[in-house]
């Protein structure tokens, strides 16, 4: 206990609004200590305080280094970028191994570049503080710094222009969509700017990035022509993503009323925004099912995903109703259905890839 | 000089039964949290007739939450009385909260200081807030504690920031820094009695005798109960939700789950109570000359709030 006294006894409170504040948060502060900041128990609001518990580096949470960079790359993020990828490439016929492996490189190495942007956003503007539980990030238990994933960040971007140099001297088009979607996240990015213009743009963003320009990007890569396929698999991929993003919003992100949503979707109201939800849940599906119309062999996806759907459908209904408060479990459960619906699609997504041929 | 919190002077007679009613409600109460700000005014040179204004203000917003919630609960006793719904009418009981509230927002204008006004209409909004959410949370058997913390933040710490940061106000003390760590010990002092409170419901130091598992037998799971709760299997949680008594309690979870979940819920507080001990030394810095007997004044606080020995 005495130990345990040492170890957890120095704290430090401080605003977002005084200087000292991004030294901790980025951890620049020390070299030998991290600053953890502690649930906020009066997180988003106006006066929000943040209290960090300052921990030398050896008294932090242990964890095997597996768990730590499992944590820090999340791979499980990279089905939105790999699901399309095997789809596209498979209609594409491409068998090009060496473009595959540096697509597919390329594709990871920007989600990662965005997932820790994204990390480090909602680390200094206490997103992460919101929600707390066991999925706390990396920055959060202190094993990195902000300092660090803001370098790294850059690092991988960096080589992930490096990585698509060959592809861009195959087929200089490649440019065109990479340039776009570089854009699309910078866009997206920024909170204070989709702060100012609202979830629209965020959705557009991401349904373009992970849909329509994705595909066009793998299809120059593979410097196969343009096809309608790769399009609408594309939308169809691309509408599933940006749904996702609002299934992600509504399921986490309630908060005091002092703290006005950035989201129009919480805006809405709570009893509203659930009432779209449920509209949502029907619909998104159907106009993700609609594009297979478009696709030549367009059956190998339709029918799996057709069942797919309707029985996570019924259940996300089922789920949605019963969700009476922002901050119940009722919302946890209904996310934890939503992310399981999110690996059945992506698994048949694949499965409808490999069976494609047989049904043209 | 005691002060004397509810006087009929101060409201009207010819509303049928609202003195009686307040007689009632204010002459079982301890009046804790306006003795809360005691200390300040002591060490802040505040005069008294400005304390009275900040200990009426707090304990008539907590009585007005209390009316409420007694009959959001369909509670038949409050304080070892009937609770004002029943003795009078549920009509009564909800104006005689709002009156009190209205009370509030009249005294504190003609107090004339703007920033009260607003941090504590800010208060009273998040009290009310806390309590809406509360709300929606009955019958939720898989609620975590931090989504509960959410709800006492606002429920019952805001009152107690309050508390601590009224005073200040009052005599126009408005340094940010300052108040940044009042607001953050409020924070902890409010949650800390809060999961004390929580604690008296499994009969741990309940030198009150206050009614056991009123909260689990109205559907809501507080702190404790949820800490209870974690480690179980589900066809525990099951039997836990439908308990009658402290000992079908202890037959479902048995006596040693039990005594060691209150050890560590008691170690998770501690870590709190140190978070506020540190903040003493910040709050310390910001305050001169006699100022500084407020730290050591309440200094011993947790010892009042979270582990109720006796001030």
């Amino acid at each position: 206990m005495d130990q345990q006294k040492e170890v957890m006894s120095s704290y430090k409170s401080l605003t977002p609004k005084d200087s000292e504040y991004k030294e901790y948060m980025m951890g620049r502060f020390s070299d030998t200590e991290r600053a953890i900041p502690q649930i906020s128990l009066n997180p988003q609001c106006v006066n929000e305080i943040v209290t960090f518990e300052i921990r030398k580096i050896e008294h932090l949470e242990p964890a095997s280094w597996g768990r730590k960079v499992w944590l820090l790359l999340k791979p499980h993020t990279w089905l939105t970028v790999i699901v399309p990828f095997i789809v596209i490439s498979r209609v594409d016929l491409s068998h090009s191994i060496s473009t595959n492996i540096i697509l597919l490189l390329s594709l990871i190495s920007l989600m990662v570049y965005a997932n820790w942007q994204a990390d480090l956003a909602d680390h200094l503007e206490g997103w992460d503080r919101l929600s707390g539980g066991d999925d706390k990030s990396v920055l959060q238990k202190g094993w990195f710094t902000g300092q660090q994933l803001k370098q790294w960040s850059q690092g991988i971007l960096l080589a992930n222009v490096v990585i698509g140099i060959p592809l861009i001297m195959n087929n200089p088009w490649v440019l065109v969509p990479y340039a776009l979607g570089v854009l699309a996240l910078l866009f997206l990015l920024p909170r204070w700017w989709r702060q100012s213009v609202g979830l629209g743009v965020s959705s557009l963003c991401i349904f373009l990035l992970s849909g329509p320009l994705l595909a066009i990007g793998i299809d120059l890569a593979h410097d196969a022509q343009l096809n309608k396929n790769s399009l609408f698999l594309g939308i169809a991929w691309g509408l599933w993503m940006s749904f996702v993003r609002q299934q992600n919003v509504y399921s986490k992100q309630w908060r005091p009323f002092q703290k006005k949503s950035s989201y129009a979707f919480l805006n809405l109201g709570f009893d509203r925004a659930k009432a779209l939800m449920r509209l949502m849940i029907v619909v998104v599906p159907g106009m993700m099912l609609f594009n297979f119309i478009f696709v030549s062999g367009g059956a190998a996806w339709f029918f799996p995903l057709l069942v797919t759907h309707s029985f996570f459908i019924f259940w996300e209904l089922n789920y949605n109703e019963k969700v009476q408060s922002s901050i119940g479990s009722s919302l946890k459960n209904l996310h934890s259905l939503f992310r399981w619906h999110f690996y059945a699609v992506s698994i048949m997504m694949v499965i409808g890839a490999m069976i494609w041929k047989t049904t043209l | 000089m005691e002060i004397k919190i509810y006087s009929p002077k101060d409201f009207p007679s010819y509303l049928p039964k609202l003195n009686a009613l307040y007689d009632d409600l204010f002459s079982g109460g301890k009046g804790f949290r306006s003795r809360l700000i005691h200390p300040f005014v002591v060490s802040l040179g505040i005069p008294y007739e400005t304390e009275k204004l900040l200990g009426q203000t707090i304990e008539f917003i907590h009585n007005a939450s209390l009316l409420h919630d007694d009959l959001i609960d369909r509670s038949s006793l409050r304080r070892g009385k009937t609770t004002a719904w029943l003795k009078y009418t549920p009509e009564y009981a909800v104006l005689a909260g709002d009156y009190l509230l209205a009370r509030v927002m009249v005294n504190l204008s003609s107090f004339g200081n703007i920033h009260l006004v607003q941090y504590t209409a800010e208060v009273i909004s998040d009290l009310l807030e806390g309590e809406w959410i509360q709300d929606s949370l009955v019958k939720d058997f898989q609620i975590t504690l931090d989504q509960l913390d959410r709800v006492h933040n606002l429920k019952t710490a805001s009152l107690f920031k309050w508390c601590l940061r009224a005073p200040f106000i009052a005599i126009q003390r408005l340094d940010p820094k300052l108040h940044t760590t009042l607001e953050e010990m409020g924070t902890l002092l409010g949650v800390l009695f809060q999961r004390s409170d929580d604690l008296l419901d499994f009969n741990i130091r309940n030198y009150e005798g206050k009614a056991l598992l009123g909260d689990l037998k109205s559907g809501y799971l507080n702190s404790f109960a949820v800490f209870l709760m974690k480690d179980l299997d589900s066809a525990k949680k099951e039997l836990f939700v439908k308990v009658d008594t402290l000992e079908q309690l202890k037959s479902v979870v048995d006596e040693e789950y039990f005594s060691l979940k209150v050890e560590e819920f008691d170690g998770l507080n501690h870590q709190l109570i140190s978070r506020y001990e540190s903040l003493l030394t910040v709050l310390d810095s910001y305050l001169e000359g006699n100022e500084k007997n407020l730290v050591s004044q309440i200094s011993s606080l947790h010892e009042l709030l979270y582990w109720r020995k006796k001030g």
